[in-house]
């Protein structure tokens, strides 16, 4: 992403974006900030500025920010392809994936031979599930980026669209050739070695899990698929060290808790077998206590909009908590409390409830309604200091 | 009901060799008409609408011809007032009659799981059937009349239950049958949402559970001899374990220790494996045997068990299946109960599309080698119009190569096995005693489906009927290898399989060229019995200590 947009700038940045863009290549991003947003506050049109300027809010994480300067950029410059590809990065980045799909199909339209965009809007459509217009995207991409590292992408993408179809053979040929225009590419390898697999190539697929493994040999996944193989093909000794490594990676990986409990039991090593089995079980178990929470909180929640309907508020408040208690990862339930809440006039404790709401749907458009309407309506001494920066933007 | 969204293998290369067996589904000329009732036709309001139960292949009469019995469930609101289990007697010319008023065993409650075995040893084969609320446990009159013991028997629970696997099992070998009994879920009416009332339970409107719900708890009741039964869940080990949302069981001697293990396929959590410890305990194994999970570890929506010698090797596998998306799973045995996921190299990883239920291997085309079959449907009936969530869908036939492979069958394999229904249970049994087997299937919201087999230039055959002395007099556990044409083949007498479904208890071997045989039985008391250049085409009546006591020819 930085390559694109840095390519742009370098060639049409004025004085002060010059300035900035060398301090952020120094790493300095704190002092590149700093210029970029006195630049866009004194010359609002720069529209290099602005893209620079929301790339690197982006990188610091601060996505309303970055989103912000981004639409500023494409709205200044809507013919741009780099612009909207670089919306659509950042829209990725912070999981907005429906308007990253949007920015990258408005990037190819302005211009169909921008290889990289066309490999985003391929990566783009294959996440939404259209693998017809991710496979047609993905092998223009290819065709436009030649040799290319960044054209390994494209096959990569190429390669999980076969492997989900079933054909794994067309998978590896397609990862083969990925890891052919960029060999450090220890995904595609993975992948390789999976559709090996598949394929009953025993020999092909330890070979790429090997690859992968090598490469980055701190990915949990790699390791695991590794000692995964080996396991499958009667190899227990040399199955060990891979899935161990894989363990101390992510312990709580329930795969590799399972192939790694079969190893010490193949190997005869029967106490860490079970203890390693222990530690599998309580991953199951609380796994399905949580489903089992999610139910209660169901119908917590169901029995609070009752109430709520019912026009006893603050029972329902109560019960909208409970439910936001046993299962805090459900959006709506979040933003049922988080209502009741504004409704009640707690405006700070609802706007963080809907902020956090926002942030595990960020693409649910009514949480992202609401939570405006409820910045812009509650008392300015109510708002977070995040509610306070929004309103401001908006009023900007 | 989960799955692991696995992509399918890519069939390879058909065999184009000629299968001999073709299925014709005859229930309709037969007399097998009553619908089994799962909910409604477009709608399940809860789970146990659209669990669907099991059928059984008796012989309740002692005539030597199967009688069917094809379970039902009921529905919210307007249960019909025909909905029952149904028990149709064999005509002996492929008609059966409905005699299940004059049975006593008319019942208007929803119905999962049966097992068949006579556990008072009177030479009658008795029901256990499990349901919501209850369970019942049936006795055979004698008389072509069973009558509802399960208060009696010390079998009646106290709180409703979700009864779903259920097998007669005599796991402390003194010849009594002890019976061993699943609940998938703990249900509570008042506690679920019902289907409609919540779109938060399931994505898409339906029914709730079983993610979500308390698991269900599995219980072991010691036959005591005097037709009454003792939980022994707590002493015997099997309530240690927390629950999970168990379905089929088995009861088999798994690891060759000459005591009856159990198997136990549970729906979106591990599945089971009781080891039998041969004192009157079991103790919890699944994972160190590697039949608790996928071969990545992750939990399935076990449904169905079979278990066969896929590989003719002696040894007993698990065929087990699954929800769509996931590929079923084959567990190969090292003969010591010791078992490796094979299912990549079965080719069965070919076939996901279809969430699988009432599961045999049984050799249909009597070549030697056991195909797999498996009955599937769809669970919500509120998305069948949906592509993505096929409602009817035809069965399942996989052919084995013998090497350990198998491979699809389609048309090659009559017409019924095309055809569309909204399936679970089935069950495997020569319901016209012509030397092939046919397959019994029950159908949600429809009558049930009977597979007649029409094998033209098959192979020889041999049956064998066990009845137990000092084991129990059904038999259930015992093991029976034939050997012929250089090759083994073993096979397991079962008080339930399939999808809490029960088998003909006739076990059947397809001999192939073989015109003759040597098997060797392994009864549940530890005692073996030995026969050498047995003829083929036969149904062998073999009585435990002694021997052969009839070789019955077909006519």
């Amino acid at each position: 992403m930085w390559s694109v947009v840095f390519l742009v700038l370098l060639l049409q940045r004025s004085e002060p974006l010059e300035l900035a863009w060398q301090l952020a290549a120094r790493g300095d991003r704190a002092g590149a900030e700093a210029v970029l947003q006195k630049l866009v506050l004194s010359d609002s049109k720069n529209t290099d500025a602005h893209l620079l300027y929301g790339n690197l809010l982006a990188e610091d994480g601060k996505k309303e920010d970055a989103l912000a300067e981004l639409n500023i950029a494409v709205v200044q410059r809507p013919r741009s392809a780099e612009a909207w590809n670089s919306l659509g990065e950042i829209c990725k980045r912070f999981k907005k994936n429906r308007e990253a799909l949007d920015a990258f199909k408005k990037a190819v339209s302005a211009d169909p031979k921008f290889g990289i965009a066309q490999s985003n809007l391929a990566q783009s459509f294959y996440e939404a599930g259209e693998k017809d217009a991710a496979k047609e995207h993905a092998e223009r991409a290819l065709a436009l980026l030649g040799r290319s590292k960044d054209a390994a992408d494209a096959a990569y993408l190429l390669g999980r669209i076969e492997l989900n179809a079933g054909d794994a053979r067309k998978a590896a040929d397609h990862f083969a050739q990925a890891v052919q225009l960029a060999p450090e590419y220890a995904a595609a390898w993975s992948d390789l070695g999976q559709a090996k697999k598949l394929a009953l190539d025993d020999a092909g697929a330890i070979a790429a899990f090997l690859q992968a493994a090598r490469i980055d040999p701190g990915d949990a996944v790699a390791q695991y698929r590794l000692g995964a193989e080996y396991l499958r093909q009667d190899k227990p000794g040399e199955a060990l060290a891979p899935l161990e490594t894989a363990a101390r990676a992510n312990g709580g990986d329930q795969s590799t808790l399972n192939a790694l409990a079969t190893a010490y039991q193949r190997l005869g090593r029967v106490d860490e077998a079970a203890q390693t089995r222990r530690k599998l079980s309580e991953v199951i178990r609380r796994r399905d206590h949580e489903s089992q929470n999610a139910l209660s909180a169901l119908r917590l929640n169901n029995q609070g909009a009752e109430l709520e309907k019912a026009g006893k508020l603050t029972d329902a408040l109560d019960l909208y908590g409970q439910a936001v208690q046993l299962n805090g990862k459900h959006a709506g339930m979040r933003t049922n409390y988080a209502v009741a809440l504004l409704r009640l006039g707690r405006w700070r404790q609802g706007l963080e409830e809907l902020h956090t709401a926002q942030e595990l749907d960020p693409d649910n458009q009514q949480i992202e309604t609401a939570l405006r309407d409820a910045i812009s309506q509650a008392p300015l001494s109510e708002l977070p200091d995040w509610a306070r920066a929004a309103r401001a933007r908006e009023t900007r | 009901m989960a799955s692991r969204h696995v992509t399918p293998q890519r069939p390879g290369q058909h065999s184009s060799l000629p299968f001999r067996a073709k299925f014709t589904d005859i229930a309709a000329a037969a007399g097998l008409r009553e619908p089994s009732v799962c909910g409604h036709s477009d709608r399940a309001d809860y789970v146990i609408e659209a669990m669907g139960c099991g059928v059984a292949f008796v012989d309740f009469d002692n005539d030597g011809w199967l009688d069917v019995l094809v379970l039902s469930g009921s529905r919210f609101g307007d249960p019909p007032s025909t909905a029952s289990n149904r028990l149709y007697r064999n005509n002996r010319n492929s008609t059966f009659t409905d005699v299940t008023v004059k049975a006593g065993l008319f019942s208007q409650h929803y119905s999962f799981g049966v097992t068949v075995g006579d556990f008072n040893n009177d030479g009658w084969e008795d029901l256990f059937i499990t349901g919501w609320p209850r369970n019942y446990l049936y006795r055979n009159n004698g008389d072509g009349t069973f009558t509802d013991i399960t208060q009696a028997a010390g079998l009646l629970s106290k709180e409703s239950r979700f009864g779903s696997g259920c097998t007669f099992i005599d796991f402390d070998r003194d010849g009594k049958l002890d019976l061993f009994v699943s609940n998938y879920v703990t249900f509570d009416l008042d506690a679920v949402p019902r289907a409609g009332h919540s779109t938060e339970c399931n994505s898409e409107n339906v029914f709730c559970g079983p993610r979500g719900l308390p698991y269900g708890k599995h219980a072991l009741f010691r036959n005591n001899g005097d037709g009454t039964f003792t939980d022994v869940t707590a002493n015997s080990g099997i309530g240690k374990v927390e629950g999970g949302y168990g379905l089929t069981a088995v009861a088999a001697d798994l690891d060759g220790d000459g005591w009856t293990d159990l198997y136990l396929a549970c729906d979106s959590t591990p599945s089971l494996f009781f080891h039998n410890n041969g004192d009157g305990t079991f103790t919890e194994q699944a994972m160190e045997r590697g039949v608790a999970l996928s071969e990545d570890g992750m939990e399935q929506a076990g449904m169905g068990v079979a278990i066969g010698d896929l590989h003719s090797a002696g040894r007993l596998d698990i065929v087990k299946t699954h929800f769509a998306a996931d590929t079923p799973a084959v567990y190969a045995n090292n003969g010591s109960g010791e078992f490796k996921d094979e299912t990549l190299r079965s080719g069965l990883g070919v076939e996901t599309r279809y969430i699988g239920w009432g599961v045999g291997t049984e050799d249909l085309d009597n070549d030697g080698l056991p195909e797999i079959f498996w009955a599937a449907g769809g669970i919500y009936p509120e998305l069948q119009n949906n592509p993505d969530e096929p409602y009817r869908v035809p069965r399942i036939l996989f052919r084995n190569l013998g090497d350990g492979r198998f491979e699809e069958l389609t048309t090659q394999a009559g017409p019924a096995i095309l055809q569309k229904h909204c399936s679970r249970g089935c069950a495997f049994g020569d319901f016209d005693n012509d030397g092939d087997l046919d397959i019994l299937i029950m159908n949600l919201n429809e009558p049930p489906s009977l597979l007649r087999n029409d094998l033209t230039g098959g192979g020889h055959w041999l049956k064998v009927k066990l009845t137990g002395r000092k084991s129990n007099r059904s038999a259930i556990g015992a093991r029976v290898d034939v050997t012929c044409g250089g090759r083994k083949q073993s096979q397991v007498v079962t008080g339930q399989s399939s999808y809490l479904s029960v088998n003909d208890r006739r076990l059947h071997f397809g001999l192939g060229s073989s015109s003759v045989a040597d098997l060797e039985i392994r009864w549940p008391s530890g005692a073996r019995e030995r026969l050498t250049n047995v003829a083929a085409d036969r149904l062998l009546h073999i009585t435990e200590g002694s021997g052969l006591t009839r070789a019955e020819a077909f006519s």
